[in-house]
């Protein structure tokens, strides 16, 4: 089994404008020390990368987003994979690095060091492009499919326990969410901060303030 | 629920630029949701509980949209660890439409306690709402609170209640 940053590298080398949407700890600081961007979203709490990454796939349809997820998160909340399933977001591909572990607060077991499967469970909730990943050149082979071809994709990607002893990430929310939100605006060309402007008389809608 | 109530949240999601709807199927907004589920000018989806709605819609604010998310009040419950965690930690603004289950003139004994938590609850996780129960209020509400979320980047809800409009 290899690790979770030997993956990464392999997902770092296909990555170009994807935005990407991490869980907490290792993979967050794993990625941002591969990929150090300002397309990262990093340090999303358990059950939130998938669905979060999920409304940005439908938001912007056009962009590939990326929802670096784990298994003990995406157990949290499994209603995100068949909410995957009934959207078949063309522009998604969910990795989940599966450790088998609760990994950052000791690593108690997870249910798939047992009898679940999560691409079994991504296949029976709609997202036929499921696959699971055991080694780099699994892995290397999913991620660059599920990049250059349309989605949703899963793959489970079966690491072993272990962080890579890298810088730790800014994990500041608030300043992570401005410079990730600021790249969406720059790239995409909308505007998503400060849409109202204070007037004399109240608020404006920022359709008014650029006419100005 | 009315059908001047129904046309009222329609409207004011409209007029207040809102987008992209989230819900959790509820039988007071059965009518709303199956009203918006028909309009192009929404995009929207169901999610099976209200935790998985809210993320949806911080990802979807994230990329540019107005969201919404529709629900019962018994969904505060189920979102509050997205709430407290991601929503209110990052500031990502939105938009609750709650149907206040339990209460007064509820008849539904399992739901009366939810009804007894929950405006504590939204006072305890910091979340600024406004009580609607008249069709011409939640036109309004859903504007200003629409408004106060794009600027303050926090939670907003408008709770409506039973008097009036069930």
């Amino acid at each position: 089994m290899v690790t979770r940053f030997a993956m990464l590298e392999h997902l770092a080398k296909h990555v170009t404008n994807e935005l990407v949407l991490t869980n907490l700890k290792g993979t967050a600081h794993e990625w941002h020390y591969l990929h150090p961007e300002d397309s990262n979203l990093l340090y999303l709490g358990l059950g939130m990368p998938t669905p979060a990454a999920l409304g940005l796939a439908m938001a912007l349809p056009h962009r590939r987003v990326i929802s670096l997820d784990g298994d003990g998160s995406i157990l949290l909340d499994m209603a995100s994979i068949p909410t995957v399933g009934q959207a078949q977001p063309k522009n998604l591909t969910v990795i989940v690095f599966d450790n088998e572990c609760y990994e950052s607060n000791g690593g108690l077991p997870t249910p798939t060091a047992n009898q679940t499967d999560l691409t079994g469970i991504a296949k029976a909730c709609g997202i036929p492009k499921a696959t699971t990943a055991s080694s780099s050149e699994e892995f290397d082979e999913a991620a660059k499919t599920a990049l250059t071809t349309d989605g949703p994709h899963f793959i489970t990607a079966k690491v072993k326990k272990g962080t890579k002893n890298v810088p730790i990430s800014m994990t500041y929310g608030k300043y992570n969410k401005y410079v990730f939100v600021k790249h969406i605006e720059k790239t995409e060309g909308v505007q998503i901060l400060s849409s109202i402007k204070a007037t004399g008389t109240g608020y404006t809608p920022n359709k008014e303030y650029f006419k100005d | 629920m009315k059908k001047e109530t129904t046309q009222a949240i329609v409207e004011g999601l409209r007029e207040a630029g809102i987008n992209f709807v989230v819900y959790m199927p509820d039988s007071f907004f059965y009518d709303v949701i199956t009203t918006i589920d028909k309009d192009p000018a929404f995009t929207s989806i169901s999610v099976p509980n209200e935790s998985v709605g809210m993320c949806l819609c911080a990802g979807a604010w994230l990329g540019g949209k107005k969201p919404v998310m529709i629900m019962e009040n018994t969904g505060l419950f189920v979102a509050s660890n997205a709430l407290t965690r991601f929503h209110q930690p990052f500031d990502i603004p939105v938009l609750m439409l709650i149907s206040y289950r339990g209460d007064a003139g509820d008849g539904w004994w399992m739901i009366i306690d939810i009804g007894h938590a929950f405006e504590p609850a939204l006072k305890s996780f910091g979340i600024t709402y406004e009580l609607v129960d008249n069709p011409d209020k939640a036109k309004k509400a859903i504007q200003l609170l629409q408004t106060s979320a794009e600027v303050s980047l926090e939670l907003q809800a408008v709770v409506f209640r039973k008097e009036g409009q069930w």
